[in-house]
């Protein structure tokens, strides 16, 4: 393993070719940025971040730089205690506030750089788009093609027959 | 690129999406968007359903879905305590599903039906104890206030939130508490094992007074102080309410007709608390309060109590405090030797399953025996109860009332509620959450 860098900042350029400095403790919110520069020690050129562009970057750095102090889940503990809190804060509500393109792009990023509590916002966030939605609001809401059968759509009805009166 | 949209997301993602779903209708409704979704989703039901049901249920109802595995318990237990349930019927409906044949953390449209339709249940007896709880408000406001007759409806404060969340935890409790029941015997049988799982289920149904029984107290033993009288103190909010259980949490004596016998909760309280003999001389010596009766008084009629004129949280402290002490309290078994003996038990798991050993706290033979005075004084002292049983409403009508009635009104009702009396005004409520002291699967102490 490489010597511990003791560098402050760290640059990452994102799949537009634009490169960003930001501050190592809010880039190491990223497990995968966390562990590269563990394993490389002082990185002078900037990382590439082939999946995401600008402003998607921004946006993630963003919320990494204002939870910057949370603490970060221990690596042994599963997702089973994450699952439990179903809130999302308000400054987190706010910040997801944003059209569904950029929604799913910054799930997608968060899941690339391994951002677990960043996903997991994002992920609520949608659960909540759908809460009291029927399976046709549902398709409409995200332009969803219905690609069942007649057929099977009333074979999972008599599945789901048990919690009709949900 | 194409925009990112749900559809381009992958799995893993999708899976996520599910498990942030805070509830079944939300689960269905997506599963049903897609062939992909469906095929998630049945892929990962277990799993995503596991999560609906922390984000949906209490976790008491969560324990007490687990208590009804058949990785708990065998079918004639379960049997058993649901048809000592509120929603008896669903005796014949986890019959017919089969029971619960998973072991905990699966979970199926059957496991979430059953909280369902536990809660529902859980809701009922809430509602009643609330209504018994404001009315026992509206007397003590007219009280206060001199006035009865018309003014008696005025009174409008409703069980504030926290209060009914505790009322419907302690519940939960009380279930969960129901089903620690075992099979011990069956009469003409010199070993119950003996019999086959259809005769012991035939049994059941045809002639219940052949099974025998023994009570586990580990749960009780493991729950904190204020969480017993929480429990206890559900007694007199819902003695109308014709559940069975409602016997557990009176002081019978041990062999009466009573449906749970020897599962008395305050029974289990005044013997396993303290340790009498020495108690009983630390209280003769504070000036703080006056018997040991007095407090367990005050504390299971003012469970859901926490106003500044009460004296509730005082005595708690209290009680907590001795129970803690080496001498006084019973440290650190939490369980009385005298009457109490762990004791292995051959429980039958799962359907099929065969008999494996398992160690239950239970009341020795002839343990009843072995009470101090101080203890047959505070078993003496309740079990004349059968006023929770009497069928009669008390009667407020919209007449005046003379001062003279007014009194006589308030001290029967009061009396009624109390048994003995004097504790039954309540003020505003407002509680904090309390903890039990309990894992999730093993008792600590054993």
């Amino acid at each position: 393993m490489a010597t511990p860098s003791t560098q402050a900042t760290v640059k990452l350029q994102s799949n537009d070719n634009v490169v960003i400095e930001v501050e190592r403790a809010i880039a190491e919110r990223s497990v995968l940025i966390k562990n590269m520069l563990e394993d490389c020690g002082e990185v002078t050129d900037a990382i590439p971040i082939s999946n995401v562009n600008e402003s998607i970057l921004r946006k993630v750095i963003e919320w990494c730089e204002h939870h910057k102090n949370d603490p970060v889940a221990a690596e042994n503990e599963n997702d089973d205690s994450r699952k439990k809190t179903t809130d999302i804060d308000e400054w987190d509500q706010k910040f997801m506030n944003v059209d569904q393109e950029m929604l799913f792009e910054i799930i997608l990023a968060a899941n690339f750089l391994d951002i677990k509590p960043l996903l997991d916002t994002g992920c609520k966030t949608v659960a909540n788009m759908i809460k009291g939605k029927s399976p046709e609001e549902i398709r409409k809401l995200f332009n969803i093609q219905n690609d069942f059968t007649p057929e099977e759509e009333e074979q999972i009805r008599r599945e789901n027959e048990w919690a009709e009166d949900r | 690129m194409p925009p990112a949209t749900i559809t381009l997301v992958p799995n893993e993602i999708v899976l996520q999406i599910f498990r942030g779903v805070q509830s079944v209708s939300s689960f269905l409704n997506l599963s049903q968007t897609c062939r992909r979704f469906y095929e998630v989703a049945k892929a990962n039901e277990s799993i995503i359903l596991r999560d609906v049901a922390a984000s949906s249920f209490l976790p008491e109802a969560i324990r007490l879905l687990d208590q009804q595995r058949f990785s708990t318990m065998s079918p004639v237990e379960l049997a058993y305590f649901r048809m000592n349930c509120t929603n008896k019927s669903d005796g014949n409906w986890l019959r017919e599903r089969g029971g619960l044949l998973r072991d905990r953390g699966q979970y199926s449209s059957v496991e979430m039906q059953l909280l369902q339709r536990d809660e529902k249940a859980v809701d009922a007896l809430v509602e009643e104890a609330c209504e018994t709880l404001t009315d026992v408000n509206r007397v003590a406001w007219c009280r206060n206030r001199h006035s009865w007759g018309g003014r008696y409806n005025d009174f409008d404060e409703t069980v504030a939130s926290g209060d009914r969340l505790e009322i419907k935890r302690a519940i939960y409790l009380l279930h969960i508490l129901m089903a620690q029941f075992r099979l011990a015997g069956i009469e003409g049988l010199v070993d119950y094992r003996e019999a086959s799982s259809t005769d012991i289920y035939n049994l059941l149904f045809t002639d219940p007074s052949k099974l025998h029984w023994i009570y586990d107290y580990s749960f009780a033993a493991c729950m904190t102080t204020k969480a017993l009288f929480e429990v206890l103190g559900l007694a007199r909010y819902l003695f109308y309410s014709g559940w069975v259980a409602i016997d557990m949490l009176l002081c019978h004596s041990p062999g009466n007709n009573s449906n749970f016998q020897n599962a008395s909760l305050k029974r289990f309280a005044f013997v396993n608390l303290f340790n009498t003999s020495t108690v009983d001389s630390v209280i003769q010596k504070s000036r703080s309060f006056n018997d040991l009766g007095g407090m367990y008084r005050i504390l299971y009629n003012e469970a859901w109590k926490e106003d500044p004129e009460s004296s509730r949280d005082t005595y708690l402290k209290i009680f907590t405090e001795f129970r803690n002490r080496p001498k006084v309290g019973i440290p650190p078994r939490k369980w009385n030797p005298r009457i109490f003996q762990i004791r292995e038990h051959q429980v039958q798991i799962g359907s099929e399953g065969g008999f494996v050993g398992k160690k239950l706290l239970v009341v020795k033979a002839g343990g009843w025996n072995n009470m101090t005075e101080m203890e047959k004084m505070l078993v003496g002292d309740h079990e004349a109860e059968e006023w929770m049983y009497e069928d009669q409403d008390p009667d407020y009508g919209s007449d005046a009332f003379s001062s003279d009635d007014e009194q006589y009104l308030f001290d029967s009702y009061m009396d009624e509620l109390d048994g003995f009396g004097g504790f039954g005004g309540f003020g505003h409520h407002h509680r904090c959450a309390y903890d039990l002291d309990y894992d999730s699967d093993d008792i600590s102490y054993w």
